[in-house]
């Protein structure tokens, strides 16, 4: 329950910035200075965007599917939401104790494309409604090498408590980290970051929102506080992928910082505080990394996404699952 | 075997794509000289962000650039050969010739004109530059300032008499008043026509002279 | 508390199954069953079987009603903007429904429940998972086949269509 509360929190003030780091990011690639006006260096831009968008009126058309246009950001912000849940925030601080909690999660993030369709479908609108069935085709596509390659890391680990993998990778700093303890797990880190862009329908994956062909795709009838929560959940997704990336592959909690000698670093910078720390900042490393590939990468077309989804990343996942456990059977053990 | 090159091309391409935007983004620390147009390494690439904050900073403007129009009211003669000359239409003048000679351009020129009006309309010139040639004395100028937008396009009228209306009203009266009384020496006194030596004299001669341009071969 | 949490879930499902028989609209009748399997999942979490309701969730809700509405969007004819279900013979399906939830009612009164307290709280994946491997190995295989089988159908029919 408080690393709920924490994540609901920290998850409101990320959203605030990760906007702003994403405007600057994009800005910066391109030869830009980014927002500079509101604030120092524009860092409240995002702060008068929001209030902005707050006032707006929340605009219904008339043929609209009214209740369910009403709850559909609600869905999606839920789902999308309740899979931080299960997410541990520091040693002590677990998330949900449920015996499949990485399984609970994949499974309740998936239901956020009931309430993308809810969108499309409700929205009444061509636009919407192709947006909303690309989404559903390529989350659906996607889920499976995401799934997978979250497999290989549990094969290795054999759990399926977020808590527990992170205390298996917890001692040594660096060494214990399972990306390094078993390098195997390196091409299933890569499905997993892909298929997660895809998951949080971000570029080059966002064939869904595709402002230029969709006009914004299933949002394109919301507007104000509404379609705020549609960019609050695709925030959040990054946010939640980025932190079990973090935990599955690069150490949860535990600090980076290994013993040189008499000089222990990994324990000095262990403990509550330095844990929180460490998770969020390998997360928020993630999501920067997630930024620097969307200012990168043109969009891929549908075709190209569905091939790459099930003729490249499928079946090198399910091989990966077989090599991961071989290394499991005979490697490790 | 198209099946593995694909992956390794997408490999390597987006490997190349991530480390070019990596290396924008770092190089985002820089900020890009400013440069005048005549700098011989105008042209250069740079690294860095080229953005201009605008109103706090501004890009270096020539120093030939033609820009707004600015009138040096004290040294126009008020021959009126801009107003002529302008292909637009944009300067209007209502000169009301003075009684005497009143005053010396600061290149030594006589002033024999009022102007009651100077009005430079900015929304109508088309920037050729043509006025400023024509200028016998050089008053009429382009200055290096660009920014001058305003809400209302009525604004952009600039005016450059200096003339008060009490002024303007008095400097007619007064050329009525010679008028009318050299009207009366006509009448009066026909033999008199050496009494003018005022009106003889070619008026508004200008002292500095254009050289022609030798032709470039 | 708990006894609250199961009358919320049984009253959630309920409405849902109420709009799902009384919609004509084939969409948010859709809807509705996603909110039965969820809340039926929220009924498994309280019954401790924690990896029933995340697989109904994952394959249910996630899953089969997804793809439900996607197929009703992919097939929507011409212009028609509302999908309207019809309500033929209503009397013949009162009499077959009422015949089924009679049997149902009677298998239940009947039947004797072991009362058993539940052993597999700690780590129901792993103990799921090995009787999958080790009593139940041939039902597993078998749902494996299966699989097998219908992606080659998928991919067979796929080719197919493409071909044409």
């Amino acid at each position: 329950m408080l690393s709920l509360a924490f994540y609901l929190l920290f998850l409101l003030v990320f959203v605030v910035f990760a906007v702003y780091a994403e405007r600057k990011t994009a800005a910066f690639i391109q030869n830009r200075l980014g927002p500079m006006e509101v604030g120092p260096r524009g860092m409240l831009q995002t702060v008068a965007d929001l209030l902005k968008m707050i006032q707006k009126e929340d605009i219904k058309a008339d043929a609209v599917d009214k209740l369910p246009f009403l709850i559909a950001p609600i869905i999606v912000f839920v789902a999308v939401f309740a899979g931080f849940s299960v997410l541990p925030l520091n040693a002590e601080v677990a998330g949900s104790n449920v015996s499949g909690g990485l399984f609970l999660m994949l499974a309740i993030i998936s239901l956020d494309v009931l309430g993308i369709l809810m969108a499309g479908w409700a929205s009444n609108n061509k636009y919407s409604l192709f947006g909303s069935m690309r989404s559903v085709a390529q989350i659906v596509s996607y889920e499976i090498p995401i799934g997978l390659s979250v497999l290989c890391v549990v094969i290795i680990t054999g759990t399926l408590d977020l808590q527990k993998t992170s205390l298996l990778q917890s001692g040594r700093g660096l060494i214990d980290w399972n990306i390094i303890q078993h390098p195997v797990l390196i091409i299933p880190f890569l499905i997993f970051f892909i298929s997660g862009l895809a998951e949080s329908n971000r570029t080059p994956f966002d064939l869904p929102e595709s402002e230029s062909e969709l006009i914004g795709g299933y949002h394109t009838e919301y507007s104000g506080f509404r379609w705020g929560i549609f960019m609050l959940s695709e925030y959040g997704m990054m946010l939640l992928l980025s932190i079990v990336g973090a935990i599955l592959f690069f150490g949860g909690w535990n600090s980076p910082l290994v013993r040189i000698g008499s000089w222990d670093l990994y324990t000095m910078t262990s403990g509550t505080v330095w844990g929180t720390f460490w998770l969020l900042s390998k997360a928020l490393l993630l999501v920067f990394i997630q930024m620097w590939v969307r200012w990168t990468l043109p969009r891929l077309r549908v075709d190209q996404l569905m091939s790459l989804s099930w003729k490249y990343l499928t079946p090198l996942s399910i091989l990966m699952l077989f090599i991961c456990g071989i290394w499991k059977l005979w490697l490790i053990s | 075997m198209s099946y593995f090159k694909n992956i390794s091309y997408a490999l390597r391409t987006v490997r190349k794509g991530l480390t070019l935007t990596i290396r924008y983004f770092f190089s985002a620390r820089f900020k890009r000289n400013k440069r005048p147009v005549t700098a011989a390494n105008y042209f250069e690439a740079e690294n860095g962000t080229f953005t201009v904050q605008y109103p706090r900073e501004e890009i270096l403007v020539p120093d030939h650039g033609r820009y707004k129009l600015h009138n040096e009211i004290d040294d126009c003669i008020v021959c009126d050969k801009c107003a002529k000359i302008c292909p637009v239409d944009c300067i209007e003048i209502e000169p009301i010739r003075a009684v005497e000679e009143y005053g010396k351009t600061s290149d030594g020129t006589p002033l024999r004109i009022h102007a009651a009006k100077f009005d430079i309309d900015m929304a109508k010139c088309c920037f050729c530059g043509l006025c400023t040639v024509v200028c016998p004395t050089e008053c009429l100028t382009m200055t290096d300032e660009f920014d001058y937008s305003t809400s209302n396009i009525l604004d952009h009228n600039f005016s450059f008499s200096k003339m008060t209306e009490r002024e303007i009203n008095e400097k007619k009266l007064e050329l009525e008043e010679f008028q009318k009384e050299k009207e009366a020496i006509k009448n009066t006194s026909g033999a008199e026509k050496q009494a003018k030596p005022v009106m003889k004299k070619p008026a508004g001669k200008p002292v500095f002279k254009p050289r022609p341009i030798p032709k470039r071969k | 508390m708990s006894e609250f949490v199961q009358f919320f879930f049984f009253l959630l499902t309920l409405i849902g199954v109420g709009v799902i028989v009384s919609t004509k609209n084939v969409v948010h009748a859709a809807y509705a069953l996603a909110l039965v399997l969820v809340s039926l999942a929220g009924i498994y979490v309280l019954l401790n079987a924690e990896l029933l309701a995340i697989v109904q969730i994952l394959l249910y809700a996630g899953g089969v009603v997804i793809l439900l509405v996607f197929g009703v969007m992919m097939t929507r004819r011409g212009s028609e903007d509302v999908l309207v279900s019809e309500s033929k013979n209503s009397i013949l399906a009162l009499a077959l429904s009422l015949a089924i939830f009679s049997l149902l009612v009677y298998v239940f009164s009947e039947a004797t429940f072991e009362s058993f307290e539940s052993t597999i709280t700690s780590d129901q994946v792993r103990e799921i998972g090995v009787s999958f491997l080790t009593n139940h190995i041939v039902a597993f295989e078998l749902i494996a086949f299966v699989l097998l089988v219908a992606l080659v159908g998928a991919s067979y029919l796929a080719k197919m269509s493409s071909n044409d």
